[in-house]
């Protein structure tokens, strides 16, 4: 998987390169719009992270010319806006998504990710599998170690959302986002009772724990 | 130099109104006294014809009676009696000698042998003769005797002339004063009429140059102008308000965030000067993520507070279900409300439909539900409700939780204020104040009602559709 970040703060840039090598990426970077425009119109990128801000060509004018140029590479636009302006909800389609600075890392790791799987057409898989954990999305139902785990709505879809992202930690306002569709945070500790009765349920009859916190990060699903 | 300022002066709308108002008044009076002097010279014309007429026919009846002599007796009679001024009379027998020839002394500056004579009668039966060296006329009449005869009868243009000369003279003079008055009025009300619009003009002017607290003086006379002028001073004081409110807003959140900055600094400075462990620097690296996390969130918070109150906040207005709302916030409590063993029941009317922004409408209740569940023990309940009242609706969040302290209501709204309970609960003392200012950029209000250690109910009253839409 090979990955073009466009972005002209260097410790930005720095901190987002060194992420995305860690998480199995590879990753081109380039310091301003034209050079950025010149490697995606070169290289077939799986998927592109452009600054809106640009030195020589902004951002989005930058993904208009790949668009031009029937590029259909997924792109994640970053904007230092806190409101989000109308031309860049425009690019909000299928391929393109947005995140606002400052954001969580692991939120950028996980759009790259949906933005691919949906990019790539892969057909959706009605059962997760992570080790001995389960999640048959069609039944709803969950197993562990062949033992039937029951879920109420929400902790199946924190679950969900977990295991969909195993092994890479999700935000507290990411599960926010997907579980309660709540765009804001609310100074309440409503996503940790919601994982605390979610590890209760998954993890407290086994001495092998799949649901780790993250201090600082957000919560992630992984194999003992 | 001169010549631009003409130039100027000649575009400026006062000039137009009057050259056009003026020339409107002159062409209109000018048409009116035409129309007055056909109508008078015409009239004046026809009753000389009909004495002309009445004499000849009355001098024909003499004639046919006994001849010239009879004809000079009736002239003499007349001329006598002073009735009528003197006509011309002129008789040609059928051999074409003047047979008579009344007040000749006065007539011989015509030229009587233009009259014709019965072998060569003139063409017209009227018309008119020309004076030898000035510009009188006489009108004649010739009318045939039956025996051969030629009767002729005429009379001096001489009084219409005058009285048209007069009429003329005074249509004259007339329309001097039209165009005087004319230019003059129109340029005095030109000036009049426009004089607001110049006041808004240097008003303009005035705040361009940098004064931004100039205003258009008003007459208060209620005209469109001055509406205008009071619309403008309105529009003034709300840029001003605007530019005030995100001034202080500005102020407010410079402040506000040192607080958190300052700890988070202290967190990282405290990690580096200590030699600490691996993990204790890990916990103050995570430290410092969830204060930068805070500091975002109240810099959000902030900016939302600011716009909402100074009414910049972009309201995505559209049709929302309050029980839908209501069942949603519900749910993000759930688990929180059952593990402090507080049970949260709803009463909210299913067909209750609101104008209104969906995301923010559930963030004001979200925060509603979050401080009533905050702030009451375990085993208390919270009653969410929202009804249909005199075309409002009326969303009620009640708690049997601590209260709030009398003293502490009007506070309670206030930016980063956090009461005496409060202060050990977590949270940024931002909740109310962006639940009121959301509130009230929906043009609604909320109030609370409270008594300590009976609880608190909170009242959102929201308007179903004005919304802040304008």
């Amino acid at each position: 998987m090979r990955i073009l970040v466009i972005e002209d703060d260097t410790t930005l840039a720095r901190f987002v390169l060194k992420g995305l090598r860690e998480a199995g990426f590879a990753v081109d970077h380039a310091g301003n719009g034209e050079d950025g425009l010149g490697l995606a119109l070169s290289i077939p990128y799986d998927a592109a992270v452009v600054d809106i801000m640009l030195p020589k060509l902004d951002g989005l004018s930058l993904i208009e010319e790949l668009r031009r140029n029937k590029l259909t590479t997924p792109v994640i636009a970053l904007s230092a806006k806190r409101a989000v302006d109308d031309r860049i909800r425009g690019l909000h389609s299928g391929s393109d998504d947005y995140m606002t600075k400052p954001f969580a890392f692991a939120e950028l790791v996980a759009r790259i990710h949906a933005l691919m799987r949906r990019a790539s057409g892969v057909v959706e898989p009605t059962r997760l599998t992570v080790g001995e954990l389960v999640v048959d999305l069609l039944a709803r139902t969950v197993t562990r170690n062949g033992k039937r785990v029951e879920l109420q709505t929400r902790e199946f879809a924190l679950l969900e959302y977990l295991m969909r992202n195993a092994g890479r930690p999700v935000s507290k306002t990411m599960i926010l986002q997907h579980v309660w569709n709540f765009d804001f945070d609310p100074q309440t500790n409503i996503v940790e009772v919601l994982v605390s009765r979610l590890r209760t349920k998954v993890d407290a009859d086994f001495a092998d724990k799949m649901i780790h916190t993250l201090r600082g990060v957000g919560y992630v699903v992984r194999t003992p | 130099m001169s010549f631009e300022r003409l130039r100027r002066t000649t575009r400026t709308v006062g000039f137009r109104l009057t050259v056009w108002s003026s020339s409107f008044f002159v062409v209109g009076s000018l048409a009116l006294f035409g129309l007055a002097y056909v109508v008078v010279w015409s009239s004046l014309r026809e009753r000389d014809d009909e004495a002309i007429r009445l004499e000849s026919v009355e001098l024909a009846a003499q004639y046919r009676l006994g001849g010239v002599p009879t004809v000079a007796q009736l002239l003499e009679h007349q001329e006598r009696l002073g009735t009528n001024e003197p006509f011309l009379v002129r008789m040609i027998g059928p051999d074409g000698a003047v047979i008579f020839l009344g007040t000749p002394e006065r007539w011989g500056e015509f030229e009587l042998n233009h009259l014709g004579s019965p072998a060569r009668p003139p063409q017209q039966e009227w018309f008119s003769l020309r004076a030898r060296r000035d510009d009188k006329v006489v009108d004649v009449k010739s009318l045939r005797m039956p025996d051969g005869a030629l009767l002729q009868v005429g009379k001096t243009t001489e009084d219409r002339a005058a009285i048209m000369k007069r009429f003329r003279a005074t249509a004259a003079g007339g329309t001097i004063a039209v165009l005087v008055l004319g230019v003059g009025g129109g340029l005095l009300l030109t000036v009049w009429a426009l004089r607001p619009l110049r006041q808004i003009i240097d008003t303009v002017r005035a705040i361009d140059a940098g004064a931004m607290n100039a205003r258009v003086p008003r007459r208060q006379t209620g005209d469109e102008l001055d509406e205008l002028g009071g619309l403008f001073n309105n529009m003034l004081d709300r840029i001003s308000m605007l530019i005030a409110g995100m001034r202080g807003a500005l102020d407010t959140v410079a402040h506000d965030l040192r607080t958190p900055v300052a700890r988070l600094r202290g967190v990282a400075e405290l990690a580096l000067r200590s030699d600490q462990r691996r993990d204790a620097l890990q916990q103050a690296l995570a430290d410092c993520i969830e204060e930068s996390d805070q500091l975002l969130t109240m810099l959000n918070t902030l900016m939302d507070i600011s716009e909402a109150e100074t009414g910049t906040l972009k309201l995505a207005l559209e049709s929302v279900n309050v029980s839908a709302i209501v069942e949603a916030a519900v749910d993000l409590y759930r688990h929180v409300a059952e593990d402090k063993h507080i049970a949260v029941s709803t009463a909210s009317d299913p067909t209750l439909w609101l104008m209104a922004d969906r995301s923010r409408l559930r963030q004001v209740l979200a925060n509603l539900l979050d401080n009533a569940i905050k702030y009451t023990p375990a085993g208390g309940r919270v009653d969410v409700e929202a009804v249909r009242h005199k075309g409002l609706a009326i969303i009620s969040v009640s708690d049997t939780g601590i209260g709030v302290m009398a003293h502490e209501v009007p506070r309670i709204w206030d930016r980063l204020y956090r009461g005496a309970h409060s202060r050990s609960e977590r949270g940024l003392g931002l909740g109310l104040s962006l639940v009121r200012a959301v509130v009230m950029a929906h043009r609604g209000r909320v109030d609370v009602s409270s008594a300590v250690g009976g609880g608190s109910t909170f009242t959102i009253t929201l308007p179903f559709s004005a919304a802040g839409a304008e």
